[in-house]
């Protein structure tokens, strides 16, 4: 590693004029990230975030979309699995111009109709339209090949798959994509998505469901205390170190007002549920909560929290 | 494993200490500083008892108490005159006891004309003072000149610097007005030059580069303007004494300490606060001193400006201080001794209290510290009228780290450049320059920090970047560049041409490059009013130090080059007078290659196929035309640069688009008018075309980051709105015998507009606002000097 600092520094600059600038996004009135209605996917879970292909290369992908104001019409879905094109370094997230010999002359191309979402959330986990679409399988030729000290760091850090998933609405055109990634590895304890036990306020009320016209409410995801898991990382420089996830939780609301649309564990978001009367009217959709925890290595779970009946 | 190690802390030390270093040097030469009272021979004066006396005296410049010398004093009605000596005394012999008057005509003050009057008896010595017929003298005329080898330079005096509307009296920003200078994003810290990058640009003090010449964003530069002498800006066509940046290169160069009286001032401001002391010091030679320091509390200020914000709190206010020590002795009539110290500290700290929606990696603690000093020894000697030596040497720490929560980076790096020259006239028609410029860093790094990939200007998610780790020692970094440069008329010494054939040979330690690069510059003098010069030469610059690590860049890389032609001319219409017009001009381009850009191929090194992760497959031109007006009509000044140009590049072979930092037009007009009672308003107006940006059309979910990738349109291809300002700065000096009160209100962005600087998005780029830049900012700041 060589280091000369003149120019390393002469960017940060910029840095700082972001960070200056985030001052200023609040006020621009953007829809917050939280919350719910137009189309959009929320999350790609996978019931095995990390696959050793050598041993069982095969994985399935549980969407998870919100349509609230799309009020249950007809998506479809086209679902890809290609080797990862290297978005961390600068490629676009897609498998159009990527054909990988491993899986075939081109990425692996799925389509069909959505289906899953229901009244009145239009939100939660959807389902393939023809049985194993959502499915696939790493070939255990991507890792056989590679020499185990020569590329110790992808065996054991992994070797990225991508999984790519647009929804489109037939009739208007609207579309929305999401990408994920499958870790394939040969370490012998795997990654695993985290648990979520539910949801509970700051007196520690177990939560399960929202009504308008309520009080404000502080409110936290119950996590076990193992929720972030431990790995080892190896590095270039010939390191390893034992690292410990990051768990991050997303909220998401159909209608109030959230403090934020993201916290950490034992960190609280508030939730001021909308007036009884603008639901009443039809001017607010009925409140819920959508509760997403995500480890930084692919892994996640989710919970849904329904309008009070 | 990774150690965030404050290097605030270790720097303390050696801060501490070299102020220290400082303080104990000034203080020893207070006492010499301040005996300078008259010798013995010009002890008291006395009548002598047959109706006259001898009247003693001593003139000098009022408020500033600047010897004067060579001024007749003048007695009435008695007709009498006196001659002031070096030291500004006078005597005037014979003088008739009882009423007389002194008479002072200089050219430059105001007419001194003193009733007095003596008695009979002892009399005492007069103090005179003249008063500066204007102490806001705006002065152009040294523009460009003082101290100029290379024609391709453009030089402030620190009298132009000082006192140009809309820099705050900042060198570097004052550049910033100067034709062929792309005005940089605000907020951001550095000088673009002619359509090259803001890293393409090289900085030093005293010829020896440092890492930083701005404070945080750009707020102000690293020293002391008042300790300067002057700020050079080389552009395209530079000569082979400097290298290793292929835009150009902004040097300031410190003051010469003035020995003729001890004098300081301490002045606060708006956003800082500072001082500067100066004199002679004790010892053998002519010794001299300056230091001067500042501190900032703009931190302080911004703090209460952005109290209300959910998003984030300071927990250290951004502030930065500095510290300069001169210090000069003559050491013989051939020597001369100068030692330049330099210390600049930055920090910033603040919170995120929760996650950021657009990126859930931005969160917790943020820091960021930037601190360096350099000690920098210079050595003449000159062994004849023909023949000079030069050597001097920067020796000098950097220590940089930045925090954002699990994300971090930390930099210890020592750093020693040397510079040596000989410079021969070797007979009148041609003088020769050989140098060495010799850089050398030993580095100890750390970093865990994810691969932020960006295009277009539009950067990829934190979060999904892969996550970079290493912590490395000693790692030593060498380019010896060695030049050769010549002078010569062909014709004789009254030859109208000169041509300057020169070559720069550089050896790069990173890249296992040699690189030879020839430079040829030719001037032809037309008459004394009119010269043409045509500059050239091929420039290279070492990739950024990441890019070519064994582990996380490419260590195959070369270092980019470019191609540089200028044509450029300068009349002079005042022909001999101090009042007129002076118009300067050219074209320039510049021819980009290799130029490193992120890849995401992959390679085979060393038998393993890896990732590429750069590549010198950029290319690219920058070329326009550019024209500098001054006028001096006293009491009117001023100035007006306009640059035409255009910046593109090219990756791969494609199709060139523009650059970033493109910029169409660039016009900046200065004008100051000197009032009487010392009053000076001037004003400054700029317009930019507006910088190129990258259109996103669309976005893709990352499920596993929780955070959107921008879907980029075709890079560079619309434009933020166009820039103009207008800035004001009243000055009002109120003179007293042997100090002077300096008020001045300097107002950037005097009408308020909103210039857009970027973008900002919705979390999922499905909206965007502009972001403007800063409103009105007035600045009061007050001085006094003695």
């Amino acid at each position: 590693m060589k280091y000369q600092v003149r120019r390393l520094v002469g960017s940060w600059g910029f840095l700082l004029g972001g960070l200056t600038s985030l001052s200023a996004c609040s006020d621009m009135g953007f829809p917050e990230a939280w919350e719910l209605g137009t189309l959009r996917v929320l999350a790609l879970q996978a019931d095995r975030p990390e696959v050793n292909p050598l041993v069982d290369g095969s994985f399935t992908i549980t969407p998870v979309v919100s349509d609230l104001s799309g009020e249950g019409r007809a998506l479809e879905y086209e679902i890809q699995f290609c080797y990862d094109p290297a978005v961390a370094y600068g490629a676009d997230p897609d498998c159009d111009n990527h054909p990988d010999a491993l899986l075939g002359s081109s990425a692996v191309t799925r389509t069909g109709v959505l289906g899953g979402l229901s009244d009145p959330t239009y939100t939660g986990a959807v389902t393939e339209g023809a049985v194993g679409d959502f499915t696939f399988t790493v070939p255990a030729t991507l890792l056989s090949f590679l020499d185990s000290e020569e590329n110790a760091v992808e065996l054991n850090n992994g070797v990225p798959f991508s999984v790519v998933f647009t929804v489109t609405d037939p009739l208007t055109g609207e579309s929305v994509t999401a990408f994920r990634r499958i870790n394939a590895t040969t370490r012998s304890i795997l990654n695993s998505n985290p648990t979520l036990l539910g949801v509970q306020d700051s007196d520690g009320n177990t939560i399960t469901t929202v009504a308008a016209g309520g009080d404000e409410v502080d409110l936290e995801a119950v996590l076990p205390d193992d929720v972030a898991e431990s790995y080892t990382a190896k590095f270039r420089d010939g390191s390893s170190e034992t690292l410990t996830e990051a768990i991050f939780i997303s909220w998401f609301s159909s209608s109030g007002e959230l403090s934020g649309g993201r916290s950490e564990v034992n960190t609280f978001v508030t939730f001021t549920p909308p007036d009884a009367d603008t639901v009443t009217s039809g001017d607010t959709p009925a409140p819920f909560l959508f509760v997403l925890v995500r480890d930084d290595r692919g892994g996640s779970q989710f919970v849904s929290i329904p309008t009070a009946p | 494993m990774f150690q965030n190690q404050t290097s605030s802390l270790k720097f303390g030390w050696i801060k501490w200490g070299m102020v220290f270093g400082i303080l104990l040097g000034a203080f020893a030469s207070l006492p010499v500083s301040f005996s300078q009272e008259p010798s013995s021979s010009n002890g008291p004066s006395s009548s002598n008892g047959t109706g006259t006396f001898e009247l003693r005296g001593r003139v000098r410049e009022r408020g500033t108490k600047k010897i004067l010398e060579g001024v007749n004093v003048f007695i009435l009605p008695s007709k009498l005159k006196a001659t002031t000596d070096a030291e500004g005394r006078f005597v005037v012999p014979s003088v008739p006891v009882g009423k007389f008057t002194v008479v002072v005509n200089l050219a430059g003050y105001q007419k001194l004309e003193q009733e007095d009057e003596q008695l009979a008896g002892e009399s005492e010595k007069r103090e005179l003072f003249l008063e500066k017929t204007s102490y806001l003298v705006y002065e152009t005329t040294v523009f460009g000149r003082k101290d100029k080898r290379d024609e391709s330079s453009k030089s402030l005096s620190q009298d132009q610097f000082l006192n140009v509307p809309g820099a705050q009296g900042d060198p570097i920003k004052a550049v910033q007005n100067l034709p062929g200078v792309n005005r940089p994003p605000q907020g951001t810290a550095g000088v673009i030059i002619q359509g090259s990058a803001p890293q393409d640009t090289a900085y030093q003090i005293d010829g020896h580069e440092v890492p930083i010449i701005f404070h945080f964003g750009g707020l102000s530069s690293v020293v002391l303007p008042e300790a300067l002498d002057r700020v050079d800006y080389l552009s395209a066509g530079y000569g082979p004494e400097n290298g290793r940046a292929n835009g150009g290169l902004v040097g300031v160069w410190t003051s010469k300490p003035r020995t003729d009286r001890f004098r300081g001032f301490g002045y606060v401001d708006t956003f800082n606060a500072g001082f500067k002391m100066e004199g002679a010091l004790p010892g053998p030679g002519e010794g001299g001193f300056v230091i001067g320091a500042r501190q900032s509390y703009v931190g302080a200020v911004l703090k209460s400006v952005l109290k209300d914000q959910d998003a984030f709190s300071f927990t250290v206010a951004p502030t930065f201080s500095d510290l300069v020590g001169i210090f000069q002795w003559k050491l013989s009539e051939k020597d001369e001794f100068k030692i330049s110290n330099v210390i600049s500290s930055d920090s910033l700290e603040f919170l995120f209290s929760t996650p950021q929606d657009s990126d859930p990696t931005v969160r917790g603690d943020f820091s960021n510290h930037t601190d360096f000093f350099r000690i920098i020894p210079q050595w003449t000697h000159r062994f004849s009228s023909e023949l000079t030596s030069r050597f001097s040497l920067g020796l000098g720490r950097d220590f940089i780290d930045f925090t954002i929560g699990s994300n971090s980076f930390d930099l210890d790096n020592t750093q020693l450049t040397t510079r040596g020259e000989i410079d021969w006239k070797v007979n009148p028609s041609w003088a020769t320059q050989f140098g060495f410029d010799h850089l050398y860093t030993r580095s100890d790094v750390s970093f865990n920090l994810p691969n932020v990939v960006s295009e277009g200007g539009v950067s990829n998610p934190f979060a999904s970047g892969e996550t970079r780790q290493a912590s490395v020692k000693d790692v030593g970094l060498r380019q010896i560049g060695l030049y050769w440069r010549n002078e010569v008329r062909p014709g004789g010494a009254e030859s109208a041409f000169t041509l300057l054939p020169g070559v720069r040979t550089e050896w790069v330690t990173a890249t296992q490059e040699f690189i030879a690069l020839p430079r040829f510059a030719m001037k032809y003098q037309v008459d004394d009013s009119l010269f043409v010069r045509l500059g050239s030469g091929l420039y290279s610059q070492a990739p950024e130090p990441q890019q070519v690590d064994d582990n996380y860049g490419n260590p195959d890389l070369r270092s980019p080059r470019s191609a540089h032609l200028a044509l450029s001319a300068e009349k002079d219409f005042r022909e001999g007078s101090s009042r007129g017009f002076v118009l300067s001009g050219g074209l320039f381009h510049r021819w980009f290659s290799d130029l490193v850009e992120q890849s995401t191929d992959e390679v085979e090194r060393d038998g393993v196929t890896v990732p590429e992760y750069y590549s010198n497959t950029g290319d690219g031109r920058s070329y326009g035309a550019e024209v500098l007006g001054r006028v001096e009509l006293a009491p009117f000044t001023g100035w007006l640069s306009y640059t035409l140009s255009r910046s593109v590049r090219s990756s791969d072979g494609g199709s060139e688009q523009l650059f970033q930092y493109d910029q169409t037009h660039l016009l900046t007009a200065i004008a100051a008018v000197d009032l009487p009672r010392n009053w000076r308003i001037s004003t400054r107006v700029r317009y930019t075309t507006g910088n190129p940006y990258t259109p996103i059309t669309g976005s893709v979910f990352d499920a596993d980051n929780d955070v959107y990738f921008p879907v980029r349109g075709t890079l560079y291809s619309e434009r933020l709105n166009p820039f103009f300002q207008l800035d004001f700065r009243i000055d009002k000096k109120w003179v007293y015998d042997t100090w002077i009160l300096w008020l001045y209100l300097d107002v950037q962005n005097a009408t308020n507009r909103k210039n857009v600087e970027q973008l900002q998005y919705a979390y999922d780029y499905s909206e965007s606002a502009t972001v403007s830049g800063l409103p009105v900012v007035p600045s009061f700041g007050l001085k006094a000097e003695f």
